[in-house]
């Protein structure tokens, strides 16, 4: 499961998610109001965060499908600059 | 009056003459790519000639109309001059409009034949009655067998007064009304637009929009004229925007404001000091400076284009890059051939620095709205010197030299994300989400996104949700507010001050 930085951010990119409702792993972003600017701008947030940075392969509408998909997309990242 | 070009755009050619036209001249050259490859003018021809073959045998004739709901792919490209070789009338819709909204163009434009996307078949037999339905996936190999036999239709004739494409846009009313284009007219407005973009043979043309929407239907048609070539990138991930226009080359990058934000945000990441873009052309809203600096400094010796107008007389004006320091609130000025200025309320023409409503005459105002004689004769009324004079909506001025200074309307239209709606049809989709007894909404301004304000027992949140599914995207607001009771005025209409206040009062 992600971190609170991770949660945070996600939110403020998810409009039409109410505040008091839990984030689920497999619910679509699209369906919680990610568009395409938001998905440009989130990436660019994470990236700064997590001192990360996405790979061309990385960058698909599949990683930003559901807080699940992305979350493990940045775990593997900092998998690799951990270890 | 503007010491505009010399060169004159033609009233009496059809979309189709533009193809041949660059087809004659640079057969070889490429014309149109998309995700999955690239024709030269001459295969696109051939395609074009097979798609007016193949709606022949599909017994589709003069002013027939085409329903298409497709992505914007090269077979797009050869339906669209497929259908206009055989003097049938292209439907296009965007491939996000929802099904009630699809059911009402359907039924409006009477279509004889629809094509869409294979996986929508059964769901857009289900709301187009009568009408044949065909997937794509079921067309194209009929049009490749017409292509492989190098087939053309029976080369009936096609006037520059028929109908080539029908437009449709939101208006003031839930309705959807669709602006007729007639062949003759779009090609003087592709001309006209390029005298003064100057699409040139070296040109890569990268074409975010869909061609379902006018700017996007234009982006073809220009190429063309231009003997450019167009890279079809809609339905393209947007997280690959920035690889995209290097990696294709591209020269020209037509854009609206978000699309430009998109842009710099990516450059910011990815900065690099080389560009292939020589132009960016803005529409749809005004372009914030620091969005512009943005551009200019991301792709170094790029200019941006500020253009004006709307599908009812596909563009009123273009502010050429050497006017921007001088007149840098301007929209432009006319595109040559053609007239703008203004007027008061009885019609008259206003001076210098006058506001008024914004009106346009010459060869590119279409003739009307489709069937819809009503709201066409209140935006299309006859010139004093003949001719159709076409009422914007758009309240401005011009300056001495003519240049346009847009200012704002004074009815319920605005412009968000590019596309044009209004407050009506949103607080209609409002209002039918349960929970909602009533609801009002704001358009964007600088600074401020647009804006909805529902009374009732529901979640702002989950209004927003629910508006998605009922609207386009870009139709839905960004900020959502729920209330006991909405502020009225002493006439009983939304108080939008006291709205305002409340926006600037609370935090999301």
């Amino acid at each position: 499961m992600w971190d609170d930085q991770f949660e945070q951010i996600l939110r403020t990119f998810l409009p039409f998610l109410p505040p008091q409702e839990p984030l689920t792993t497999d619910d679509e972003l699209k369906d919680l109001g990610l568009d395409s600017l938001g998905m440009v701008q989130l990436l660019g947030t994470l990236e700064d965060a997590y001192q990360v940075r996405f790979r061309d392969s990385a960058l698909t509408m599949g990683t930003f499908r559901s807080a699940g998909t992305l979350w493990e997309t940045v775990e593997g990242m900092l998998q690799r600059t951990t270890s | 009056m503007n010491g505009q070009p010399t060169a004159q755009a033609r009233t009496d050619a059809r979309i189709h003459d533009l193809l041949d036209e660059a087809t004659a001249e640079h057969p070889d050259a490429a014309a149109v790519a998309d995700a999955t490859g690239r024709w030269t003018y001459r295969e696109l021809t051939a395609w074009s000639h097979a798609a007016d073959a193949w709606l022949q045998a599909q017994g589709i004739g003069h002013g027939d109309r085409v329903l298409v709901q497709l992505a914007s792919t090269r077979e797009l490209v050869a339906l669209l001059y497929g259908a206009a070789r055989r003097g049938a009338v292209l439907v296009p819709v965007n491939t996000g409009m929802k099904d009630y909204h699809l059911r009402a163009v359907v039924e409006n434009s009477e279509p004889s034949l629809v094509v869409v996307d294979g996986a929508a078949v059964s769901r857009v037999s289900a709301l187009a009655g009568q009408v044949t339905v065909l997937g794509l996936d079921e067309v194209w190999p009929a049009v490749t067998d017409l292509r492989d036999k190098e087939a053309r239709g029976d080369g009936a004739p096609v006037h520059a007064d028929d109908l080539a494409v029908l437009v449709y846009t939101s208006g003031s009313t839930a309705a959807p009304k669709a602006v007729v284009c007639p062949h003759g007219r779009m090609v003087f407005a592709t001309e006209a637009i390029n005298l003064e973009l100057g699409y040139r043979p070296d040109d890569v043309v990268f074409c975010r929009f869909p061609i379902s929407w006018d700017y996007g239907l234009y982006k073809v048609l220009l190429t063309a004229a231009g003997r450019s070539e167009i890279v079809l990138a809609d339905g393209e991930s947007d997280l690959v925007l920035l690889r995209r226009i290097r990696e294709t080359g591209a020269t020209v990058v037509p854009i609206v404001p978000s699309l430009a934000t998109m842009i710099c945000a990516l450059a910011e990441r990815e900065p690099r000091q080389d560009s292939t873009v020589r132009m960016f052309t803005n529409t749809g809203a005004a372009l914030p400076k620091p969005t512009a600096d943005g551009l200019r400094t991301a792709f170094p010796g790029s200019e941006v284009v500020i253009q004006f107008g709307q599908t009812e007389c596909k563009r009123v004006s273009v502010l050429p890059p050497d006017q921007q320091d001088a007149r840098p609130e301007s929209v432009g000025r006319p595109l040559p051939g053609t007239r703008a200025f203004t007027v008061d309320d009885d019609g008259n023409t206003l001076g210098p620095w006058q506001t008024g409503e914004i009106v346009v005459e010459g060869p590119h105002v279409m003739p009307g709205y489709w069937r819809a004689p009503e709201q066409t004769a209140r935006a299309f009324r006859p010139s004093p010197d003949g001719g159709l004079r076409l009422h914007t909506g758009d309240f401005g001025h011009v300056d001495e030299d003519g240049y346009l200074y847009y200012e704002g309307r004074r009815d319920d239209m605005f412009k968000h994300k590019g596309v044009r709606m209004s407050t009506t049809e949103i607080e209609a989709a409002a209002t039918d989400v349960p929970g909602v007894r009533a609801a009002a909404v704001l358009p964007p301004a600088p600074g401020r996104d647009l804006a909805v304000f529902a009374e009732g027992g529901i979640d702002p949140h989950v209004l927003l949700r629910e508006l998605s599914l009922r609207l386009e995207p870009a139709k839905v607001p960004g900020v959502s507010r729920v209330v006991d009771e909405l502020p009225l005025t002493a006439h009983g209409k939304h108080d939008r001050k006291q709205l305002l206040s409340l926006l600037e009062g609370t935090t999301p």
